[in-house]
């Protein structure tokens, strides 16, 4: 390096920016050490330049915390609201506080303890994890028993199953679980109404020494009753059991009704007795053993002396195979933002840990054999929600598949019915058809019973009526003189009346009409007198009568000229009473009807041929 | 055995919580009503020689000021209606709560209880006898409460 000048001024302006850069490049090789000596001298910085211009000190932190603690929200909302809940809560403060306080003291005397292996163990986890120090502390200071299990219907609040820990037993537990559920829907209901987290739910509830966490499924949910708060494993744990059962059992919950005298109820019970047995007790013993051990730190240094060279040796040994799964945590991580632990056990990769979707346990498995070939034992969690829905989209498709099915079978039954509706159509109207073919050969062979009930119904009150061959017979009016052809004038009227009804109802009936051969007026005389004069004398009477009863208006409006006849009988069919001719009644006329046989014959086969 | 659940609706004093002491075995304290607007109790019966048992959530009336969470009203297998009969727009109004009851629960079975009948005059008692599903109660006289309960059970639990 030349110098314009070799004075003292012109040395520093050259030299200066070269000793800038030299000690920018150590800070930053050494940034570790950096930190350590910046350290020592930080807190006394700050302490000095709060008591010289706390108000300045104050706007530049607020610069760096603010957004700090703004970022820390953001990520972690749900442990910064279980954080400040406890404060917020007025009434509860009190003794959260204590709680905390005394939480904080064993942290601190774990910490304190620092020569231990559960120190190396702790902090190699948070390592190796990500989670922080202080979280697992916090997470092995949580002392949390679940003494009961219920598991309620959710819509009506019914108890399904239940299980205790040995003298833990809830008195009255249906309506424990009645009121649980009273209680959630009416914290539910008023979180809807007041937060904007529509979809949140009540997960604690806390009174005196217990505490109650809830966890809901679709149609179930289950309630684990503690003596403290459960902390994040504890959820999982119950959570997983849950997720367990309501796989199992989603249908029997759906549908229900109240009886728990059933085979699925006893076996959730048992279930839930299993678990409550198993799970919290080692937690218990192995916290409190630990405490213990923290009293006394020389054998704990000198336990760690051999156990730390032992596991320096193991770290040696596993190191390479540890951090490849590190990396492929750190992988899985920054394509699903998700924090899995992948272990190798029996040579196989497990991964444990929760993920929100079954997309992510797609992304994680590709992940996994496209960097080492392998395929994952899947240990991982999904959230109740999404075991849920995808139970319900199993579900879906199994009713779809159904539906379809039952679409099909119900076509080709409806083809069926249609054929079968047709077939039926066609014998409905071919019966239809028989059917009036018999009640029109029926009226037809039945026309003379059918004329005799007409005209009976007539003259029911004239004795000039013959019922049985439906005749008009004069015999009681006293027609005619002896050997005179022409009826008596008082008469007249009387056959006029008679002859003009007897015509109406044989010619005005439309049913009637058409099968009258003809009207026969029958000319009689007494027996007196020889047979040839008699006939004469009765075909002149009957003559006479005709000749009168076709001027008739009544004979003209239904043409009775082609069918009025009129016969001569003599002395045929005399009038006899106690053995002697009533000679008087016996010259007389009779009226009647001749059905037309041909047609009615015919009117029969036509029938039939159509 | 087999549980149900049922709901004991009306408006606010038709007397509700009393058909519920004269009736229950037993019951949570009174001050979870005035609380969450729900009290539960239970009561055990024999019905066809076989036990069971319901549940009775008497539900609080609700108020302009107060509105009780209509998922209360879910998996009820039947309800009683209670209206007071000395106040005739208690009466009218079991009308809207069986249509609430029943918009949730399309299947329940429900019975009335005309509550407080120890107010009425004998012909007035004498015009309301006989309506199906229709019971005149008296919590303070002790009439017709067993009856309306059991009478409801039996429908349920015959379903």
């Amino acid at each position: 390096m030349e110098f314009e000048a070799y004075d003292e001024a012109t040395i520093s302006q050259k030299l200066l920016p070269l000793f800038d850069d030299i000690l920018l490049q150590k800070l930053q090789e050494k940034e570790s050490r950096t930190i350590e000596l910046l350290s020592r001298h930080l807190a006394q910085i700050i302490l000095q330049s709060s008591q010289k211009d706390l108000p300045a000190l104050s706007r530049s932190l607020q610069s760096v915390i603010s957004p700090a603690i703004s970022k820390e929200i953001e990520q972690n909302k749900d442990k910064m609201v279980d954080a400040l809940y406890p404060i917020m809560g007025g009434m509860i403060s009190k003794y959260v506080t204590q709680a905390i306080k005394e939480m904080m003291d064993n942290i601190n005397e774990k910490i304190e303890d620092g020569l231990s292996f559960d120190r190396y163990k702790r902090k190699f986890k948070s390592k190796v994890s990500g989670v922080s120090e202080t979280e697992l502390l916090l997470e092995e200071s949580s002392n949390a028993v679940i003494s009961s299990l219920f598991v309620i219907h959710k819509e009506s609040g019914l108890l399904i199953a239940e299980a205790h820990l040995e003298d833990q037993e809830i008195d009255d537990p249906h309506m424990v679980a009645s009121m649980a559920s009273a209680i959630k829907d009416f914290v539910n209901d008023w979180i809807k109404n007041n937060e904007d987290a529509k979809s949140s739910e009540v997960q604690i509830v806390s009174y005196g020494n217990e505490t109650l966490y809830i966890e809901s499924a679709g149609s179930v949910y289950i309630i684990a009753f503690l003596d403290s708060e459960p902390d994040h494993e504890q959820r999982l744990c119950i959570n997983e059991f849950f997720a367990k059962l309501v796989k199992k059992y989603s249908r029997f919950f759906q549908h229900f009704d109240g009886d728990d005298s059933t085979e699925e109820v006893k076996d959730i019970s048992q279930k839930m007795h299993t678990f409550l047995h198993t799970q919290p007790k080692n937690k218990k013993i192995k916290r409190l053993g630990s405490s213990k051990n923290g009293q006394g730190k020389n054998p704990a240094k000198m336990l760690l002396i051999v156990v730390g060279i032992l596991f320096l040796g193991y770290l040696l040994y596993l190191g390479d195979q540890y951090y490849s799964l590190y990396c492929l945590e750190k992988r899985v991580f920054e394509k699903t933002d998700q924090n899995v632990h992948i272990k190798r056990i029996n040579d196989k990769l497990h991964v444990f840990g929760n993920i929100s979707s079954m997309n992510d346990f797609y992304t994680i498995k590709n992940i996994i054999f496209k960097e080492t070939g392998e395929h994952l034992i899947n240990e991982l969690h999904m959230p109740l929600e999404e075991v849920d829905k995808r139970l319900s989209r199993q579900q879906d498709k199994a009713i779809t598949r159904f539906e379809s099915e039952l679409s099909d079978k119900v076509a080709v039954f409806q083809k069926k019915i249609d054929l079968l509706e047709k077939k039926l159509n066609r014998f409905t109207s071919r019966y239809d058809k028989l059917q009036k073919q018999l009640d029109h050969i029926e009226n037809t062979t039945g026309i003379k019973v059918y004329i005799l009930k007409k005209l009976a119904q007539v003259f029911k009150n004239s004795d000039v009526f013959h019922k049985e061959d439906g005749s008009l017979d004069f015999k009681n009016r006293k027609l005619f003189k002896v050997g005179e052809t022409l009826p008596r004038k008082e008469s007249l009227q009387l056959l006029k009346e008679n002859f003009k009804q007897y015509i109406e109802i044989l010619m005005g009936n439309e049913k009637i009409a058409p099968f009258i051969k003809e009207i026969v007026i029958e000319g009689y005389t007494d027996s007196s007198g020889n047979y040839t004069f008699n006939k004469k004398l009765s075909e002149q009477r009957a003559w006479r009568i005709k000749e009168y009863l076709s001027g008739l208006g009544v004979s003209k409006r239904f043409h009775l000229y082609k069918i009025l006849k009129a016969k001569g009988f003599a002395n045929e069919n005399p009038i006899i009473v106690n053995a002697v001719e009533d000679q008087e009644a016996s010259r007389r006329i009779k009226i009647r009807f001749k059905i037309d046989q041909k047609k009615i014959i015919n009117t029969i086969k036509k029938t039939i041929n159509d | 055995m087999i549980r149900k659940k049922i709901l004991l609706i009306g408006d606010f004093n038709v007397g509700k919580t009393s058909l519920i002491r004269r009736y229950v075995d037993n019951t949570f304290d009174d001050r979870y009503l005035t609380t969450i607007g729900v009290k539960i109790s239970k009561k055990k019966i024999l019905l066809n020689d076989e036990e069971c048992e319901l549940l009775i959530w008497d539900l609080e009336g609700a108020t302009p000021q107060k509105s009780i969470p209509k998922t209360y009203y879910g998996g009820a297998s039947g309800a009683i209606l209670v209206g007071d009969v000395s106040r005739f727009e208690t009466i009218k109004n079991l009308d809207e709560h069986m249509e609430v009851f029943k918009q949730i629960n399309p299947n329940g079975s429900y019975v009335i209880a005309y509550n407080k009948s120890d107010l009425l005059k004998l012909d007035q008692i004498k015009s309301l006898q006989n309506i199906e599903n229709v019971f005149l109660t008296s919590a303070k006289n002790d009439i017709n409460v067993e009856k309306m309960f059991i009478a409801l059970a039996k429908e349920i639990f015959n379903d």
